[in-house]
């Protein structure tokens, strides 16, 4: 009833106004702030309406479907069958799909490192504005703009190990070392895989960094040179600190981003060669739609949406546990 | 299909998602509307509705041409090396070697996607035991995994990959990529274990090398001590119309029909022999004279009309989940991660 707080508001008006502290300002304070509070409520609840109906029908409903449906059996064309915990109990003797999860962990883990030290380092080396930081700044932010089907198209031509780029280098300038079965290798597929993410996400942290750099008080570093740091004692009690928000979200987002990355791994190799490159995203691809097995794929889900969910929630607990520290003096 | 609103007709190449929908009663057994129309198989080749038939009833019409598999060559290469075609393993085996030695790719693979890499398995283990093996693991048998034809094929499999005769990087190569073809017409490679539509494609990507005559082709050989025929096929054996249940009775009845008398037909024959395709219809055999690819046409159709067992294309004929899984384990034998053995335990758990 988001009107009713408006229409009741022209009766509260008549009481005269207590002063503050009077006994009675409690029960009088609350007779006319209630509908007022209903009022703002309304209010909220009209905004938030929009985004609250998007969130429930497009992320929380499926959500729910996809928990539904990991209690039923279901390949596509049959009737639903109650399975019970049937296809719970078989993510505990999937070793599929606990190879799939360290693989997972592997990627986000690297990813993480990766993805943060290089955009760092880009961002903050380039946050200077001259003239050639604006060119190179120009330049990190092309691959932004290549969907990551273009992304995945322009590396496997690349990477191709007869015929692709990599391969004419290494012929035509005896660079053996790029003569690598790239994507073809059980044992460096993952990684390679792992390097063109970050070629595709750096860019984005970087320009994060460059602005955070920006946004840092000249007078900061001024200080700090007073007192006699060092570039590097400048970046470590300085740089850093004051980036640690930027760190923390950029943290986050590359955590949750590869937890449930799928483009690049399905497009470069799907999987392959064999279960070398399975991440857990990918094993729920094919379980739902190459086998078809649509209940144990809802379980596949679910449990990344958790795992998402929690690292998320700690990343960002510890960033501001870390940070309220330093408010309180430790660092 | 998922969405419960089917159209009348959907493409299938019938095996293991047919079954899928035979239990889940969304697709109809032809024999009822066709009952105007007695005999109207024997139109077909006898290999015609082996995929399409459940529990004895046929569900599939094809449509388009068939599939088998055979070994492709580069004329130019076999002939600078004075080979010829080889008609057993060991002969394969010896030629193998000889390409290599002189400095060329023996065998182009594209295996991202393993399929390419499963029709090495379809046809090794079917010279090796037979086609009765893998019948008895799509009827469910799944502890004839354990059969000594894969663990032998799978070792077979294991040894062209340690003496180096596939391509560097066949693993990753996706064969739609078109580079496995390419490596044929740049004279790189030599042989190429594919299914019959690399002709037609190798014709878009460079159809000099055909006009020219430089691309050969040969049957898969035979397997020495093994127990299968050596006219035996596999491949992807038809496409074929079924006929939704949720589709009105009369409805199913013309579409049934009309792809009865249609597709069996000589002018719709004709057309399919025009795109290089393999029709599954008897009445193709008076016609190969008349194709724009005639010795190529001829030799699938035979390939096709004689085979006395071809084989559904495993990843097809499997449940889809089954599919998906051999895919894998196949990949891991192909890029020696996983021994033979570790391949049918693998498959025997799963199935």
């Amino acid at each position: 009833m988001p009107m009713s707080g408006i229409v009741h508001s022209g009766t509260t008006l008549r009481t005269p106004p207590t002063p503050p502290g009077s006994p009675r300002a409690g029960t009088v304070g609350a007779q006319r702030a209630g509908p007022r509070r209903r009022a703002r409520l309304a209010g909220d609840v009209a905004g938030v309406a929009p985004a609250a109906l998007l969130y429930t029908f497009l992320l929380v409903a499926p959500a729910a479907v996809a928990l539904l449906l990991s209690f039923f059996s279901w390949n596509g064309v049959s009737a639903f069958r109650w399975a019970g915990l049937a296809n719970w109990d078989r993510l505990f003797h999937d070793g599929g799909a606990a190879h799939s999860l360290l693989l997972t962990i592997v990627v986000t883990a690297v990813s993480w490192f990766l993805q943060t030290v290089l955009s760092m380092a880009a961002g903050l080396t380039t946050a200077r504005p001259t003239k050639v930081n604006s060119a190179l700044s120009a330049l990190y932010v092309l691959p932004l703009l290549i969907s990551t089907a273009g992304i995945g198209l322009i590396w496997e031509s690349l990477l191709a190990p007869s015929l692709g780029g990599m391969a004419f280098l290494a012929g035509t300038f005896h660079l053996g070392i790029l003569n690598k079965d790239w994507l073809g290798d059980p044992s460096i597929v993952l990684y390679v895989i792992t390097v063109i993410v970050a070629w595709q996400f750096v860019p984005f942290y970087t320009l994060l960094y460059r602005t955070a750099r920006q946004q840092v008080p000249r007078t900061l570093y001024e200080a700090a040179a007073i007192d006699g740091a060092t570039g590097f004692q400048a970046f470590r009690h300085v740089t850093l600190p004051q980036l640690r928000n930027t760190i923390a979200s950029s943290s986050v987002l590359v955590v949750i981003g590869t937890l449930t990355y799928f483009d690049m791994f399905f497009l470069l190799t799907d999987g392959g060669p064999g279960t070398s490159s399975r991440v857990l995203s990918l094993d729920m691809y094919n379980e739902a739609f190459s086998s078809t097995d649509f209940g144990y794929a809802s379980v596949l889900t679910i449990v990344l949406v958790l795992i998402g969910i929690s690292a998320g929630a700690v990343l960002l607990k510890v960033a501001r546990f870390s940070a309220s520290a330093r408010a309180h003096g430790g660092e | 299909m998922a969405g419960n609103q089917p159209p009348t007709m959907i493409v299938s190449s019938g095996g293991g998602t047919l079954k899928q929908y035979v239990q889940a009663g969304k697709v109809e057994p032809l024999e009822t509307a066709l009952s105007a129309y007695p005999g109207w198989q024997s139109k077909f080749l006898a290999a015609s509705f082996g995929d399409v038939t459940v529990n004895g009833k046929i569900y599939g019409i094809p449509v388009l041409g068939s599939q088998p598999a055979l070994m492709f060559y580069s004329k130019p290469i076999f002939s600078k090396l004075h080979l010829s075609p080889p008609a057993t393993w060991d002969q394969f085996l010896a030629d193998c070697a000889t390409i290599k030695k002189a400095g060329y790719i023996p065998l182009a693979l594209g295996n991202a996607q393993g399929w390419p890499g499963l029709i090495w398995e379809e046809m090794l283990v079917d010279r090796l035991g037979g086609p009765s093996v893998m019948d008895s693991i799509v009827n469910g048998q799944s502890a004839q995994w354990d059969n000594p034809a894969f663990t032998e094929a799978n070792t077979m499999i294991q040894q062209l990959v340690k003496d180096g005769y596939f391509q560097p990087g066949y693993s990753a190569v996706d064969y739609s990529n078109g580079e496995p073809n390419a490596l044929m017409y740049t004279n790189k490679a030599a042989m190429q274990l594919q299914l019959n539509f690399l002709y037609s494609q190798m014709q878009t990507q460079d159809a000099s090398y055909i006009s020219q005559g430089h691309l050969g082709w040969f049957a898969f050989p035979s397997v020495p001590g093994g127990t299968g025929n050596v006219n035996d096929e596999a491949g992807n054996v038809g496409q074929y119309a079924l006929i939704t249940s949720q589709t009105p009775a009369s409805v199913r009845k013309m579409a049934a029909e009309f792809l009865a008398t249609m597709m069996p037909s000589a002018s719709y024959t004709k057309a399919m022999l025009g795109f290089d395709e393999v029709p599954l219809t008897t009445a193709a055999g008076a016609q190969l004279a008349n194709t724009p690819d005639t010795s190529f046409t001829k030799f699938t159709y035979n390939l096709v009309a004689k085979a006395p067992a071809y084989q559904l294309s495993w990843d097809a004929a499997l449940p889809p989940s089954d599919a998906t899984t051999l895919l894998a384990n196949l990949e891991n034998v192909f890029v020696l991660k996983g021994s033979p053995q570790q391949f049918s335990s693998a498959m025997r758990a799963a199935g």
